[in-house]
């Protein structure tokens, strides 16, 4: 099982009965039963639980790991808020990268950088002195991690989905609140602006 | 019959690089990889595709892990925080929750108005009871005489400030009880039980007690 996927898993009838045992054990929907009686054990585990995961989602989102701090944190209250109202629609997952995204837009529109559309980003990126950074071509790797800075925050969103958080189109577009075509529209673009990046910087073949 | 989806059938060429960025970290269906699987037999170029699909997953993998986490005083201050912050309240049984809803939407949120307001519902509801009732004799009454138990046993408590009507509501239909009294100083109520047996009142104490998320206190009544 890959360590990076969190728990999926919808809250059921049963979890509510049955949702007392280790907190390692335990499902997120379990947790999140516990949460909703009030229990802060449970809040504490279930925060451990994500915060690697959410915390690196947020700071690659919002490129500043006080404010991901901060809206991990108003991610988790919003859990805690809430918990009594999840009704297992989605996965518990996804519900809560639901309230994290929605969160770290909102902060990014108070900074103003969502204002700045895909174009706009884009001269940003053109604009930025290549120099340094065709030294360091030589890994690819590396340079893609670093050129996904540039990208815009849609697509940032799409491809930490997908590559990193392991969520599938349906779950994305659960996230997103958008078609599952439109996650797929979002990760051809995104890619697509990627490529064009790394050519850029004169890496050759990125892509076929 | 010829499906016109044809989901058995190869997938188009863009719908196989669609689906790159999702069968590489196997978050496709069975069929969908099938599909992948077979282009890559007959797309000679599909392969360099994955291959750079697999990289930038890699990369966007490597750069999230290589994120430090979150300092340590993070989840002390969220539990800071959620010490003083409310939850959301759920009604859990409907009938209480329909008349919490009426009262919710008359008198707010605020417990202290609710609950002012259902024992003066109560106390009205006894006098109207004595007034009709030729058996009954005249003057003040109480609930318990509702039940015809003239002598009930009478418990001073206060309510949880996120105790809601309905939680309350359900509490006191399981011990049979009814406030006949309050809110006095300190937002205390006085309940009003149907036996004055020790025995019961201290095993309605003990109940009440464990319902801590409700419950601050309880006293004997005078």
């Amino acid at each position: 099982m890959n360590p990076r996927r969190v728990g999926c898993d919808g809250l059921s009838g049963m979890d509510m009965l049955s949702a007392r045992g280790t907190d390692a054990n335990a499902s997120d929907g379990q947790l999140l039963a516990r949460i909703a009686t009030g229990d802060h054990e449970a809040v504490t585990a279930l925060y451990q639980r994500l915060e690697r995961p959410l915390f690196a989602f947020l700071v690659k989102i919002l490129r500043d790991r006080e404010a991901a701090a901060d809206v991990l944190n108003d991610t988790m209250l919003d859990v805690w808020r809430q918990a009594g109202r999840f009704e297992g629609k989605s996965s518990v997952a996804t519900w809560i990268y639901a309230i994290a995204h929605h969160k770290a837009v909102s902060w990014l529109r108070r900074r103003r950088e969502v204002e700045l559309n895909d174009e706009t980003q884009a001269e940003i990126a053109d604009d930025a002195p290549l120099a340094d950074s065709r030294l360091a071509a030589a890994d690819v790797a590396q340079t893609i991690a670093r050129l996904m800075d540039k990208l815009s925050v849609d697509h940032r969103v799409v491809l930490q989905l997908a590559y990193f958080q392991e969520f599938n189109v349906s779950q994305i577009a659960e996230i997103l609140d958008c078609p599952e075509n439109t996650v797929k529209t979002r990760m051809f673009y995104a890619r697509q602006r990627l490529r064009t990046l790394l050519q850029a910087e004169g890496i050759a073949g990125a892509d076929a | 019959m010829k499906n016109a989806k044809q989901p058995h059938g190869p997938l188009e060429p863009q719908d196989v690089e669609e689906l790159l960025p999702w069968y590489v970290t196997g978050r496709v269906t069975r069929e969908e990889a099938r599909g992948v699987e077979a282009a890559l037999k007959t797309m000679p170029d599909l392969a360099a595709k994955l291959a750079a699909v697999q990289r930038e997953r890699d990369a966007v993998a490597r750069g999230s892990e290589a994120v430090e986490p979150p300092p340590p005083e993070n989840l002390q201050r969220l539990l800071r925080q959620v010490e003083k912050t409310r939850q959301a309240r759920v009604p859990k049984m409907e009938a209480a929750a329909s008349g919490a809803d009426w009262l919710n939407a008359v008198f707010g949120r605020r417990i202290v108005w609710q609950a002012a307001f259902a024992a003066a519902c109560v106390v009205i509801a006894v006098m109207g009871i004595r007034l009709y009732d030729p058996a009954t004799p005249a003057g003040f009454g109480t609930a318990a005489s509702i039940n015809g138990a003239e002598t009930g046993a009478d418990l001073v408590v206060t309510f949880q400030p996120t105790a809601t009507t309905a939680d309350i509501s359900a509490l006191l239909v399981t011990l049979d009880a009814v406030i006949v009294d309050g809110p006095k100083p300190g937002s205390a109520y006085v309940l009003r039980l149907p036996s004055a047996d020790p025995a019961d009142v201290a095993a309605a104490m003990e109940r009440l007690l464990e319902r801590r998320n409700l419950v601050q206190s309880v006293l004997r009544g005078s």
